[in-house]
Order: C-alpha cells, then structure tokens, then sequence
C-alpha cells in the first residue's frame, strides 16, 4: 500500500507530478551538514520555496514531536496551495543525524513514517526525499516525503514495493502483468482513488481463464476514467479488492463520480492492490488476440483496449507526446 | 509597536544591486531609471525629492519602484536611494520628510517614546484619542526614519502601496507575494510578515493586516 499512499501524498503534497509515481529525480543531492550550516534567523523563520533535496542520513528515532503547525503555516507562506496543506497528513517528526554527528528533527508525512519501523532499524542510513520549508534558529525545517534505504538501490523499487514487485499478485501471467503490485498490511485498508474520475466499471467477480491476455486474472476491480480538459483521458484499475465501497459503506457503481482520494473500495485478503494505468493516445491501442469478440459489444470494457503503462514512470501530462498540461 | 533597525546597514546597498528601479515617463512607458539621467528640461516646473511618489511592484524574487513624476527629473534625483523612498510614503508623510512635516500634518503628537540611539518614536491617534487607528512616527536626526499605522480595519488615507489595514492576507500577497520571513509579533495571536531587505512589514492577526510598517530603506 506504501507505492498506492506514496503516489497519492505525492500528488496533494506537491500539487505539480511529473508522473504518477514518485518523482525521485526532481530531489536534488544535497549534504545535511552543509545544511545546517547555513545562516539560520535569530528568531521566527525564514520561508524558503520549498525546494526538492535529497539527503543520507542516520535514523536515530521513529518519532518526535515537533510543531506541526508551524510547518503549515511556512508551507502556505512558500507558495504550495491551502488545499494541499489541508490535505496533508503530518503529525510528527523523525530525528536524524548527519554525517558529522549533527542531530535534526525532520516532519515527515504519516504514511511515510509507518513505514520506518519496518524497513528502517534505528542506527541504519536511509536517503531521504525531503522538501526544505523553512529555517529557523534550530537549523532548516523539512519534510520527508520519501525514504529508500541502501538495500533498495534503484528508489522505486525498495523497500515495501521491492517486495510487491517480487511478488506478483496473480493478475497476469509470468510475462504480462499489467500495473504495479502494492502491499498492505492488512487486508481492509481503503484504496483512493489517484484523481478525479467517473467509475466506468465495477467487477465483483473473479475473471475467467480467457481474460488473462488482455486483463488478467485480477479478482475483484474498478476502473476509473480520468478526463481532462485538453482531450487527453487515462484509465486507472485498483484490482485485487475486497469490498467495493466507499467510505461510508455504500457500494460503488459504475458512473459514480468520484474525487481524487475517494474511496473506491478495500484491499482484499491478498493484502495486495494491484494498480495499473492505462492511456489513450496513438500507438496505445493494441488489444490482443480476441478481445474483440470478447469485449468489443461491451462500452465498460473500453479500457482494457489500451496498453498499460507503468504507473511509476508515466507522466499525464506528456503521454501520447500530445504535449501541454492535462489539467 | 515594534523597534527600529529591522534592516542592517548597507542592505539596501546590495539590494540596490539587484533591483530594477523604474522610472515611469508622463507617458506612462517604462525605461530604466539611469536612462533618465538627462535631467529636466528648460521650462520644467521645479520638483524635489520629497514630491515623488511611486509604488513597489514585484520584480522577480524582489521588489522595483516604480515613480510617476509630473515633469522630468533632474539628474540629481535620479538616484536609487531617492527614487525607492519615493516608494515609502503612508499618508500626507513620506519616509526621509522633516520632522516637521509631523507637526503639520497632525499638530503635537498624543505621546512620544523614545527609541534606541536617539531616535524618538510620536504616537498620532488618527480618529479618536486613545483608540485604533494610530499612526507611529519614528524620527532620527529630525528625519522620518519609519512609519507605522495599526489598527484592525482601514484607515482612510493610510494604505500602503494598495494595501489598507484590515485586508486579508491573501489580497497582502496578492500585491507583496509571500513574505520572505515570519516571526511571532509583541502582539498577541499575532505574526510579523517581513520581506527583508525590503523596508516594509506588515503585523498579521487572524489571517488580517493589523499594522503596517514603512522605514527607511538602509
């Protein structure tokens, strides 16, 4: 669930994705310690624009108090949008330590930090994707929006989604599988939705051995169609469901609205969602062998005529090489 | 009230290096400030440094002047410092006036404080005696070294640069833009907005311009 919740703070946090995925590269390397000694104010804060810095370091402790309010409010004050710091979930601190020994508190992002006592043991380096908000008289305010660890050297692939990725979830075969798998913890955990979009198809039931090459065997799933202004559309999948709800329990039908960060239903007893992407643009249309017979007189299977593409590096707003911004 | 010195000498040395002052031709069109140096032809009524007005627009990451004069400057008061305390007026006052200009516009002031190194600050009662708005003077060597208005809604005459007590902090930044530092006020529940090392700041109490500040650009 780490990737699904990674990609979703990723969007109302920063507001700007150049994929759906976690943009690692937009984190420029940066060395703590010269951080801490830049000038720091004699009292309140100096806002700073927020700029993207990647930084190894030392976890000394999983959680700290911290003054979370004041990092909204420095937020506002660098420019990100009040809707995106409403959304955003931060109730703490983490402590680490630089290379030279230099303690720091760092907020962090909620459904980051759960994940550190996991991944992490305390004393281990982790690289942390963090935004700098502000400086105070105790050195630079971040926000942690990401970690990977030393294990996982390629960002997108450690930790948690390192092991999903390994361990497929079934939908699909040894050499088709068609999204992301994202584990959870325990089965029941909400799934939301990546963005606005309308519910185009709602299946409560497995998929027969005659769907996999076009869809997989996927258990239960929704699809929601995203449309944007400029034309473009995507289609995103959440498969592998347990209950097909959304937060107040009442069960999603196909042409519901929905919000980005509804619910749209529950991870199943896999502990596993299964997300996938898929895109209208030219070259993206590529159904495989009888999908028309099998799909071609039903409109809610109008996705499933397009490739997926891999939801961690796909960019909404470029694909199709249309251009412009999707929004 | 807040105390002076919210700029360190020679910041506005450095900032000069950076902005763009603007010098706006009765025309209206823009032209950089060194451009004007020609200086005021014959026949041009006589206008001193303390007769311009101009208003601060942002530029980039900072802040330029703009001044609309009636006539043609002279050479010698196109000059950065001049022309960004043309920027710096609150009412009938203008940072860098005299003194007296105190006595003229508002007669003796209700109470006087003095401030660190010789300064004095005049509090003024815009309205009523001992209610809001008052205006703060602060002189140095018989100059207006800062003006301050407080109060929680407008007070007629005294915005700044557009900006009147009272608004909110979105139509702040809407004209200023985010400040560059935030610091809690000697008022309760209240925030300072600093955007150093330009010479305004702006008290905020619930999401509301509550005092106003202009000083002499260091």
């Amino acid at each position: 669930m780490r990737k699904f919740s990674s990609l979703v703070a990723a969007i109302v946090l920063l507001g700007m994705p150049q994929a759906w995925g976690f943009d690692y590269a937009r984190y420029q390397a940066s060395d703590l310690d010269a951080l801490l000694t830049q000038p720091r104010p004699a009292r309140g804060i100096d806002i700073h624009p927020a700029l993207p810095l990647k930084l190894t370091v030392t976890l000394v402790s999983y959680a700290e108090g911290c003054q979370t309010e004041l990092l909204r409010k420095a937020m506002l004050m660098a420019g990100i949008a009040k809707d995106q710091v409403a959304a955003l979930q931060v109730l703490g601190c983490i402590k680490v330590r630089s290379a030279k020994g230099t303690e720091l508190r760092i907020f962090i992002q909620d459904v980051v930090s759960s994940f550190l006592p996991q991944e992490v043991p305390l004393g281990s380096p982790l690289t942390l994707f963090a935004i700098h908000v502000f400086t105070s008289p105790e050195g630079p305010g971040l926000l942690a929006n990401e970690f990977s660890t030393e294990a996982g050297s390629d960002p997108a692939k450690s930790g948690s989604d390192q092991q999903a990725n390994g361990a497929p979830c079934g939908c699909g075969t040894a050499d088709f599988h068609p999204g992301i798998d994202v584990t959870n913890d325990a089965a029941g955990a909400p799934v939301q939705t990546v963005d606005d979009g309308v519910v185009v198809k709602v299946e409560a039931d497995e998929q027969a051995a005659v769907d996999v090459p076009n869809i997989g065997r996927c258990g239960r799933y929704v699809v929601v169609k995203h449309s944007y202004p400029n034309g473009h559309v995507v289609f995103t999948r959440y498969a592998q469901l347990g209950r097909i709800v959304d937060t107040d329990g009442r069960p999603i039908a196909p042409g519901t609205r929905i919000k980005k960060a509804d619910k749209i239903g529950e991870v199943g007893s896999s502990k596993i969602l299964h997300f996938e992407v898929r895109s209208v643009a030219p070259g993206t249309v590529e159904p495989g062998a009888g999908w028309a017979e099998r799909y071609g007189a039903d409109p809610a299977m109008e996705w499933s005529r397009y490739q997926p593409v891999d939801p961690r590096t796909f960019d909404p707003d470029t694909f199709g090489k249309i251009g412009g911004s999707a929004k | 009230m807040r105390s002076d010195g919210c700029l360190m000498p020679g910041t506005f040395l450095r900032l000069c290096g950076v902005v763009v002052l603007l010098f706006a031709a009765p025309g209206g069109s823009l032209v950089p400030v060194h451009s004007q140096a020609a200086g005021g032809g014959a026949g041009d009524k006589a206008i001193k440094a303390t007769d311009l007005r101009g208003e601060w627009y942002r530029a980039g990451p900072g802040f330029a002047c703009k001044v609309v004069a009636p006539t043609k400057l002279p050479p010698d008061l196109i000059t950065p410092d001049i022309l960004a305390r043309a920027c710096q007026h609150m009412g009938p006052l203008l940072i860098g006036d005299d003194a007296q200009a105190l006595k003229t516009a508002f007669g003796a002031p209700h109470k006087t404080i003095p401030q660190p190194n010789g300064m004095m600050a005049s509090i003024y009662f815009l309205e009523k005696p001992g209610q809001y708005p008052y205006l703060v003077a602060t002189v140095s060597n018989n100059k207006i070294v800062a003006l301050q208005v407080t109060g929680p809604v407008a007070a007629k005459g005294y915005s700044f640069n557009h900006v009147d007590l009272g608004v909110s902090t979105d139509a702040l930044v809407e004209v200023f833009g985010q400040p560059k530092h935030l610091e809690p006020s000697s008022e309760k529940d209240t925030d300072l907005w600093t955007y150093g090392p330009w010479p305004f700041s702006f008290e905020i109490k619930a999401d509301h311009v509550t005092s106003i500040r202009i000083n002499e650009p260091n």
